[in-house]
């Protein structure tokens, strides 16, 4: 299931672009945290309570998953900036490195030297999916620590749980391996190793959207359901707020099946160059 | 031994024909021809062989291993070497050679050396700064330098020059003289001619016929043309061994497989006025094959 040669390989061939990613994550990451202390010094978001008050900014914080409760904590401000930023940049990083890493050799035709060699279809499949998956833990352990930083660097006289941040840390992570996963099997079903980014940036953007509406029209909420985004669970506040079983068996599930498909997929496919 | 062995291999894509109840059987050691024109199956014949295509029925074997279930075990005895070669380009020669070999665990340093001045090959550049020719050497490389006991050959001297391709065949037949057995697939039958014991010829998915080359070239099959004075078409030129005569202007045209002292004495006393003989192409070859194997059937 395991080849220490394939393995190695594609940890380098990506090594580049996973660093910019991180790097630009972490980057955004930073920059957007550093704007918490000017907030909260002028005091601005206090006298535009007001503002907030009304009912068209109401639901469009609610579409954001913000109130001014959330905004004027670190932790609630982090939450408010990184669901755009990591869960949306991360999870576009990961599609697609998921849905290249396996059916690039088809494209590029390299599939015809690789499988010359003595590997099985299988170890090809468990290699790229483990070089993937460390590139993810990778970006994600970085991530996480840039974000632990900033919101210490960043947090002023406010405070906030650890745990939250941990667990919230956690389901980005799993939000991303969850849209790799669906990357990862779609490759599996192209023929001839054909470009998938348009279509899982798409999927990416239209899981996004999806969640906007659920979370702008409660009457649609159940499409949101649809969406990966809408099992992140929502109030970072709360003491409550932490990892559920039912949400980790999603994610983790859903994954789990689409990676164990992919091996079959593979295993029987032809390879066309 | 047996190196490889087919038994109604057959490969369809979807409706479409890839190869159909294909039988082979080529002994170790031995250098096999494979030859038909473009699209007659010659590829989907290697890729089933090597497992990146699964057969739609029939089965096949390598050195006695299936090569469905033990492809793995397969490879580790095999070289191939593709027609079109493509690499990952941002990798250097000797990078790629390395990756190679070590999927075989083998330390191949020395004879990747040896075997690049051989070649003349710099190790140092990027695959894809290399001309074509040069591209088909790292290919060459990648696929002899874990001394396998089969080297698989899909045409193999394309974007080689002739220096090279003679350099290339003397490498072939150092590794055959050690037992090697190679499999070599080719729509020239004249390069075939020079390497191999036996050939098989395919044709639309098919194989025609596998002969051994002695047997070809005691056939010795010329292609013909006549020309004749005024008046003579050649209509009437009757000799054993002609075969698809066609007329063309001013005389005849035809492949012939007879003696050619029998061909004389029928144009004797006729006026001959142009007489071409020629290597028949490799269609020709075919369509001769073709005809024969029809008649044979009754057809």
């Amino acid at each position: 299931m395991f080849n220490t040669n394939i393995f190695h390989r594609e940890l380098r061939e990506y090594r580049t672009s996973v660093l910019s990613w991180t790097t630009a994550i972490c980057a955004l990451l930073f920059l957007g945290m550093a704007f918490f202390p000017v907030l909260q010094d002028e005091n601005i978001l206090t006298q535009m309570k007001a503002f907030f008050e009304n009912q068209t900014m109401k639901s469009l914080m609610a579409a954001f998953d913000a109130d001014l409760d959330s905004l004027t904590n670190v932790l609630g401000f982090y939450v408010t900036r990184t669901a755009m930023f990591v869960m949306l940049l991360g999870s576009m990083f990961s599609i697609m490195l998921a849905a290249k890493i396996l059916s690039r050799e088809e494209r590029e035709k390299t599939a015809e030297f690789l499988l010359a060699k003595p590997v099985s279809r299988s170890e090809i499949v468990g290699s790229k999916l483990m070089a993937y998956l460390t590139s993810l833990v990778f970006l994600n352990i970085v991530v996480t620590g840039m974000g632990f930083l900033s919101l210490e660097i960043f947090k002023g006289d406010t405070n906030y749980r650890m745990a939250n941040f941990l667990a919230y840390s956690l389901y980005t992570f799993l939000l991303m391996l969850i849209f790799g996963a669906i990357g990862f099997f779609l490759s599996t079903l192209i023929k001839r190793g054909r470009s998938l980014n348009n279509i899982v940036i798409g999927i990416v953007l239209a899981s996004y959207f999806l969640l906007f509406i659920s979370r702008i029209t409660p009457s649609a909420d159940f499409v949101g359901y649809i969406s990966p985004f809408k099992f992140v669970p929502s109030g970072i506040l709360k003491m409550s707020y932490g990892i559920d079983g039912w949400r980790m068996a999603y994610f983790c599930g859903i994954s789990g099946l689409l990676f164990l498909l992919s091996f079959f997929v593979y295993r029987k496919k032809d390879i066309l160059v | 031994m047996i190196a490889i062995e087919t038994k109604n291999l057959t490969k369809f894509y979807g409706k479409s024909r890839g190869i159909i109840d294909v039988d082979l059987e080529i002994n170790e050691g031995e250098i096999f021809g494979f030859i038909g024109p473009n699209g007659a199956g010659k590829s989907t014949t290697i890729r089933t062989l090597l497992g990146l295509i699964h057969p739609t029925s029939g089965s096949g074997s390598i050195f006695g291993m299936d090569i469905v279930k033990d492809t793995k075990r397969i490879k580790r005895e095999i070289g191939f070497l593709p027609s079109e070669v493509n690499y990952y380009d941002r990798m250097h020669v000797h990078e790629l050679l390395q990756y190679s070999a070590d999927f075989y665990g083998l330390d191949c340093t020395h004879r990747i050396k040896t075997l690049a001045d051989v070649l003349s090959l710099d190790l140092d550049r990027k695959i894809i700064e290399l001309s074509r020719g040069n591209q088909k050497k790292v290919a060459i490389l990648q696929c002899i330098i874990h001394e396998p006991k089969l080297l698989i050959l899909d045409e193999p001297t394309t974007g080689l020059d002739p220096l090279m391709q003679a350099e290339f065949f003397r490498i072939l037949r150092e590794e055959n003289q050690r037992g090697v057995t190679i499999f070599f697939s080719s729509h020239t039958l004249s390069e075939v001619q020079k390497m191999c014991g036996r050939v098989g010829i395919i044709k639309e998915g098919r194989i025609l016929k596998v002969e051994d080359i002695e047997i070809l070239r005691r056939k010795q099959l010329r292609k013909i043309q006549l020309e004749f004075g005024e008046g003579d078409s050649g209509g009437d030129l009757v000799c054993l061994g002609i075969s698809t005569p066609q007329k063309i202007n001013h005389g005849i045209q035809f492949l012939f497989s007879g003696r050619m002292r029998e061909l004389l004495d029928a144009l004797q006393g006729r006026e001959v006025a142009d007489l071409l003989i020629e290597e028949p192409t490799l269609e020709e070859i075919f369509l001769h094959y073709y005809e024969e194997s029809e008649d044979e059937t009754g057809g």
